[in-house]
């Protein structure tokens, strides 16, 4: 397989990158193949309804001077003793082997091995510890195996839910995700009617995370001292709203809403809003500094974002969806 | 002995704010002064760009001639500091300075502003070099270890560079050759009277 991404690197060097990675490269120079990760074969159902058995491994390709022309599967010391590759190891590092699976130490693999021999032995034949697989375009396993368009629960697009709606409600683990009644409702409810301004989520550099630890630090807080919504000119005009004035920015879910300043820019477009997450200690614009014990309020406080952000889980991870929503924004 | 110099390339800083952050820290600079700081021009827009700015430690510098009470003197290695005994706080070199480098403790006019402070090329002041009272005049003094600046050093992308001018100078031309474009030395025609030839 040619990768058709290296058409130019292999134009400039006149090098015949034969792969996606790096196997260009020798393994110890930093060369790399697709790891096999996902086991060594797969049985795949056939659109007549019979199976298939299909390898997980490279075909025929492998980084520069391996010793293996072609895919293998991760190294573990039963691999390396099938390949006479174990009388490689060490002595120290067969005992440090013996210790970590005393029953059955060919089990032991590259990343179980507390001595680093199976590492060492398989990097020194030109391979890499981890193996040599395919790269997988279809991540069998996840309710979507090809990434599909979905519409967010909350979208101003509700022209589009009906063709690319969110998954249908299901339990997972141990909880309903009931995504699909909730973008339904809201499209129903005409909830982008009233909140018009697509609302996304993000970071700033100074702060980390919910920003307790950061803006408790005096030299980055002073570096940003107010909660803000980045709000595109056009909408900050329509709205008689300026540049560093107290806006209300009002949420689709329990009537939420956060008292933060206006950053009117044209980084956002027009039609969408953004705030970064990293504050916390107003709510519903009251600021709850007293509520703290004594000497933990951080420097600076403001609103937190979530107060604003609405439904939706992933289907697969459960990770909230702190990227799409909708909002209103009014001046203050 | 070394011509000291920054250089910022404006076509490498992300605004990151570690070169703020970084002296701060290291000399323990209070809340609203600002020895150096990055400024960033058409902000949010196609074309953006930032700069870290702090004193530039000029070629015959503007602040120390208009200082009537000559508190600025130039150090061997072309660093320009300042002696805080002896500053009135006037706020003339502010005026004069064309970095706006110059930082003060209060909002006043003359005398009521306070003692200035700025950038001192992580270099102390005229108090014996790493003595309590240089570093709570003037914060760290880097040089005399043997160090750089330390919001050079920690410049994520090498954007800003301190050190001897032939040596920076030589990393910028040779960086701006291979990449093939380069918006030059900022503010060293104003404080250096020289560019750097690409």
């Amino acid at each position: 397989m040619v990768c058709l991404g290296h058409a130019g690197a292999r134009r400039r060097s006149g090098i015949r990158v034969r792969h996606c990675s790096t196997t260009n490269l020798a393994a110890m120079d930093g060369g790399g193949v697709f790891r096999a990760r996902f086991g060594i074969e797969r049985e795949e159902k056939r659109p007549d309804g019979t199976t298939v058995k299909v390898s997980m491994l490279a075909d025929g390709n492998a980084s520069k001077d391996s010793e293996i022309k072609d895919g293998y599967p991760e190294f573990t010391v039963g691999v390396l003793k099938k390949l006479g590759w174990d009388k490689d190891l060490t002595e120290a590092e067969l005992a440090v082997i013996n210790k970590v699976n005393p029953t059955t130490p060919d089990a032991v693999s590259w990343s179980t091995d507390l001595s680093g021999g199976v590492q060492r032995v398989a990097l020194k034949h030109g391979c890499i510890p981890y193996g040599n697989g395919k790269a997988r375009m279809n991540a069998f396993g996840l309710p979507d195996p090809i990434p599909v368009h979905r519409e967010p629960i909350y979208t101003p697009r509700v022209d589009l839910v009906e063709k690319y709606p969110t998954l249908p409600d299901a339990r997972q683990f141990r909880l309903p995700n009931i995504g699909f009644s909730v973008q339904k409702a809201a499209v129903e409810k005409g909830i982008a009617k009233q909140f018009p301004l697509i609302l996304s989520s993000g970071r700033l550099v100074e702060y980390e995370g919910g920003g307790e630890e950061t803006r408790s630090n005096k030299w980055l807080a002073e570096l940003q001292q107010d909660m803000f919504v980045e709000i595109n000119p056009a909408d900050a005009a329509e709205r008689g709203i300026k540049d560093g004035g107290w806006v209300w920015v009002t949420g689709t879910e329990n009537s939420s809403k956060a008292k933060v300043k206006a950053l009117v820019t044209e980084r956002v477009g027009k039609g969408v809003a953004w705030m970064p997450f990293h504050f916390g200690g107003w709510f519903g614009g009251e600021d709850l500094r007293a509520n703290y014990p004594a000497g933990a309020d951080p420097v600076v406080l403001g609103e937190s974002a979530n107060t604003i952000t609405s439904y939706g889980y992933d289907p697969a991870t459960g990770m909230q969806e702190p990227k799409v929503t909708l909002c209103q924004i009014r001046a203050a | 002995m070394a011509r000291m110099k920054f250089l910022c390339d404006a076509d490498r800083c992300i605004e990151c704010n570690a070169c703020v952050t970084a002296c701060k820290n290291e000399h323990e600079v209070p809340w609203g002064i600002n020895r150096r700081r990055v400024v960033t021009l058409n902000d949010g827009k196609p074309g953006e760009r930032s700069i870290s700015m702090a004193c530039m430690h000029c070629t015959d510098a503007p602040c120390a001639a208009v200082c009537p009470v000559n508190c600025f003197y130039t150090t061997a290695d072309f660093v320009v500091l300042h002696s805080k005994d002896l500053c009135i706080g006037c706020g003339y070199c502010f005026y004069a300075c064309p970095f706006g480098a110059p930082q003060y403790p209060k909002v006043g006019n003359f005398g009521s502003r306070g003692k200035m402070d700025k950038c001192t090329f992580c270099a102390g002041g005229p108090d014996a070099d790493g003595s309590k009272e240089e570093f709570e005049k003037y914060g760290a003094n880097r040089l005399a270890e043997g160090k750089l600046p330390l919001c050079a050093e920690m410049c994520s992308t090498k954007s800003l560079l301190a050190g001897d001018s032939d040596v920076i100078a030589q990393i910028y031309k040779e960086r701006v050759s291979k990449r093939g474009y380069g918006s030059g030395a900022w503010g060293w025609q104003t404080a250096y009277r020289e560019s750097i030839a690409t």
